[in-house]
């Protein structure tokens, strides 16, 4: 059976490449057939936001990328509702690349995983 | 002496504030400025304009935005600038 791996994003975008280079991983993992789980949690959940210009940084935007986690068959993509409710955001800001779901629920995937990563 | 604090990790915001005096300000930039957007947000901070855009989040009318220049002649309005690490 293969090996399961949870990724958590926990930051926000741009202050560093930790949300770029997990979302690699997440990819190259998955063309290596692990089982992966993306998971947005805290500050994480701000990679999802939409309408992200950072050009106006010289950056380029990483998070139209995140909607080929489905087409590399990542099915289990969860945002921690609390989380989002804490900093007032709601879904329709998202991209539509995750569902909202319990934190018990994120606790229970990364538990289940075989690794875990964090950035 | 009149001091602007500069927080980039929003992780950091309650520490900054303990080092604090009534009379600092504080301008919130990198990924930082995701605090303007919360609930605990004060509306006396500064957040940095080009760090909303890049990330998403809409300005409200009662934030003191800045922007680059802004942001510059802010540290002028103070006797020294803290960049809290």
């Amino acid at each position: 059976m293969s090996k399961s791996l949870s990724i958590i994003f926990n930051k926000a975008p741009y202050g560093l490449q930790s949300g770029r280079e997990l979302l690699d991983i997440a990819l190259m993992a998955a063309a290596f057939d692990m089982d992966i789980k993306a998971l947005f949690i805290e500050d994480g959940v701000y990679q999802l936001l939409d309408n992200q210009q950072p050009d106006v940084l010289y950056m380029k935007n990483h998070s139209p990328t995140f909607k080929a986690l489905d087409l590399y068959g990542i099915e289990t993509r969860l945002i921690a509702e609390h989380d989002l409710d804490e900093r007032g955001i709601t879904q329709e800001q998202l991209l539509p690349v995750a569902e909202t779901t319990s934190q018990e629920t994120i606790k229970q995937v990364i538990s289940e995983s075989d690794f875990v990563f964090m950035l | 002496m009149k001091t602007l604090y500069i927080l980039n990790k929003p992780s950091l915001l309650s520490q900054c504030q303990s080092a604090m005096s009534a009379d600092d300000g504080i301008i919130l930039v990198e990924d930082a400025v995701v605090i303007a957007a919360q609930d605990k947000a004060n509306t006396d901070y500064y957040v940095l304009e080009e760090d909303l855009i890049a990330r998403g989040l809409t300005p409200k009318d009662d934030w003191n935005i800045k922007d680059y220049e802004g942001f510059v002649e802010l540290t002028l309005a103070y006797d020294k600038t803290v960049s809290w690490l």
